[in-house]
């Protein structure tokens, strides 16, 4: 038992950028949970129109967004854990 | 809703498709003078990077994992690759043509898979690994069993994955080049044997860079087309989609959320998830040379598979509102000819003639060589790097007998897909993707996962816990929608989910912290897991 308390399950204790990858998993997570669970709780909020006349929907433009976002925390990370380990 | 009107769930990745050889030569597909000459390019410029390779995939680092030579921007390249198949090409499109917004939630779902396996996976993978995925969990679990479960589970998705590509790539050879069935099965398993057998790594690597960028050329083309032929307006271009597609608006909302929010939930959670699992994917992090290349390499393989899904926005609804609206493209019964597989063949056909659909033909056989080439490498590695040379011949292996047992692995695994592909050619195979990401979610990425970030694994936990997981969800496929009821003709399923990862997932994690738990408290000292630094 004291063997395992000395060595605490603790993910940051390694790698310096362990909390920025758990950080961005946790934004990424949230960001797609968000797209799938408007339409399990609201499709009518998810099919309407993005704008008045227009045939886009908000789930077009939300899960093209969605892809953005995988573009731009993935550069974030990528671009903040070389600082990281830089020094 | 009732569950018969859910669509069949991940048939984007299998090319199984309702195929007609009728079709190769009407719309001129067996005579496409195009598509031959570019297929016989592609084959030609893959064989000589193959020659090249080989005088290099002499060591067993340079088979495995090319020497970790690859630079960060090729290697992101060829994981953009490993991650956009010809099913996403495909069978996306033809997803939206037949239940419009579904094809949208694979392509938004498989997007941020890559992103949770950078985060979260990669780069402790990177540090512990050497060529597999087993090597990993050998760091810090009893290597014997863990390297036997490992291998096992990836020769599991491994052949699951590599059947569906088979049967799709059989029919879709016979439907663009009008070639008879069985020697599409044996031209592919006769490639892929050359490509891996000979240049392991470094040709599969260079045989996957060709085809990501010949796949993302050929969708940016489309794309510009579609858009050009609407005057650059998306909504003009949905506005059409939604008036062609017989369910009018209603196709915006997707039948697969439409569904119990457990099921929702379920879909949702594999298609994230599934990809840190996915042991031909994981293997890709070993052949750069640091973290660093790494972290380049991630980077573009980002940019490229989640600009591609993007593009399937507007391939898709291209799809539906300029192929799915013309009866030229359809037969008596108003489906599309060929099969939904053939969506996007068509686009290019409509767009550009024969020359756009001959290139856009070539490519996607392209596609389907890289794809199978990385997955008989994967599976050849299980065999040679975990079961031979670490265990079987733990005393006599030598680099030369390894390397030998690989490539007999790899022409048995190239023969036994050939002979797989034909025994199920006349199934319906979409449900081995999904049960490849149901297996892949429920035993390797929990194994990964708690061994990367949990001390207190214990090697019997690990077995444990990645039984259950494999078992229940191979079971629980075949009692669900994708077999029970698609494949068995029952009236409704004995389990509701689809994939059942929502179940299996929390099944193998709870399992393999209970035992773990339940080992160390009845023997602390013997079960601790060796005081390796993760």
């Amino acid at each position: 038992m004291s063997a395992e308390r000395a060595r605490p399950d603790n993910p940051n204790d390694d790698l310096p950028q362990a909390r920025l990858g758990w950080i961005m998993a946790a934004i990424q997570t949230l960001i797609y949970a968000a797209f799938v669970g408007t339409f399990i709780a609201s499709p009518a909020t998810m099919t309407a129109p993005v704008a008045p006349g227009l045939a886009v929907t908000v789930a077009t433009v939300f899960g093209l967004l969605v892809i953005l976002s995988t573009m731009v925390l993935t550069g974030t990370y990528v671009l903040l854990a070389n600082r990281l380990t830089a020094c | 809703m009732t569950r018969s009107l859910l669509p069949a769930f991940f048939p984007a990745l299998a090319l199984a498709g309702a195929a007609t050889p009728a079709l190769a030569a009407e719309s001129g597909g067996g005579m496409n003078p195009v598509a031959v000459t570019m297929f016989v390019a592609i084959v030609l410029v893959t064989l000589g990077i193959t020659g090249w390779a080989a005088r290099r995939a002499r060591s067993a680092d340079q088979f495995y994992a090319a020497g970790g030579q690859i630079s960060g921007f090729q290697n992101g390249i060829a994981l953009a690759g490993d991650m956009i198949s010809a099913g996403a090409l495909l069978g996306l499109a033809g997803l939206i043509c037949a239940s419009g917004f579904d094809g949208l939630i694979f392509a938004v779902g498989y997007a941020t898979g890559l992103p949770f396996v950078v985060f979260l996976v990669a780069e402790r993978l990177r540090k512990l690994g050497r060529y597999t995925v087993a090597d990993v969990l050998a760091t810090r679990l009893s290597e014997t069993p863990i390297r036997i479960f490992t291998a096992v589970a990836t020769l599991v998705i491994v052949m699951f994955y590599l059947i569906a590509q088979m049967v799709g790539a059989g029919q879709l050879i016979r439907l663009l080049f009008g070639l008879d069935y069985l020697y599409a099965q044996v031209l592919v398993g006769a490639l892929m044997i050359v490509y891996v057998m000979f240049g392991g790594m470094v040709a599969t690597t260079w045989v996957q860079i060709v085809k990501a960028v010949l796949l993302l050329g050929a969708g940016l083309v489309i794309s510009v087309l579609v858009l050009a032929s609407f005057g650059f307006d998306y909504d003009a271009l949905v506005a059409r989609a939604i008036a062609v597609h017989p369910r009018h608006e209603g196709m915006m909302m997707p039948q697969a959320y439409a569904g119990s929010v457990w099921q929702s939930v379920s879909l949702g959670m594999t298609l994230m998830l599934g990809t840190a699992g996915l042991p031909h994917v994981l293997m890709r992090f070993f052949t750069v040379p640091d973290a660093r290349a790494a972290r380049v390499s991630v980077f573009w393989a980002v940019m490229c598979q989640s600009g591609f899904f993007a593009l399937i926005f507007v391939i898709g609804f291209g799809a539906l509102a300029i192929v799915a609206g013309d009866p030229a493209y359809l037969d008596a019964k108003g489906a599309l000819r060929g099969g939904g597989n053939m969506a996007t063949i068509h686009l290019s056909h409509a767009l550009g003639g024969h020359t756009l659909m001959g290139l856009v033909s070539a490519v996607a056989f392209a596609t389907i060589l890289a794809v199978v080439a990385g997955l008989t490498l994967t599976g050849a590695s299980a065999v040679s790097h975990d079961l031979y040379a670490r265990i079987i011949g733990r005393r006599s292996a030598t680099e030369r007998s390894e390397m030998r047992v690989s490539r007999l692995a790899t022409v048995a695994l190239g023969l036994l897909s050939v002979l797989l592909g034909i025994a199920f050619q006349s199934q319906n195979v979409a449900y081995m993707i999904s049960l490849a990401y149901a297996v892949s979610c429920s035993s390797t990425l929990p194994l990964l996962i708690l061994a990367l970030y949990w001390r207190g694994l214990t090697t019997r936990g690990a077995i444990a816990g990645g039984v259950t997981g494999l078992v229940a969800a191979v079971l629980l496929t075949v009692l669900g929608p994708p077999v029970w009821v698609k494949v068995l003709g029952n009236a409704g399923p004995l389990f509701p989910l689809d994939p059942p990862t929502l179940v299996t997932m929390p099944l193998a994690f709870l399992t393999a912290v209970a035992v773990s738990v339940m080992e160390r408290r009845r023997a602390p000292a013997a079960a601790m897991a060796p005081a390796v630094p993760v």
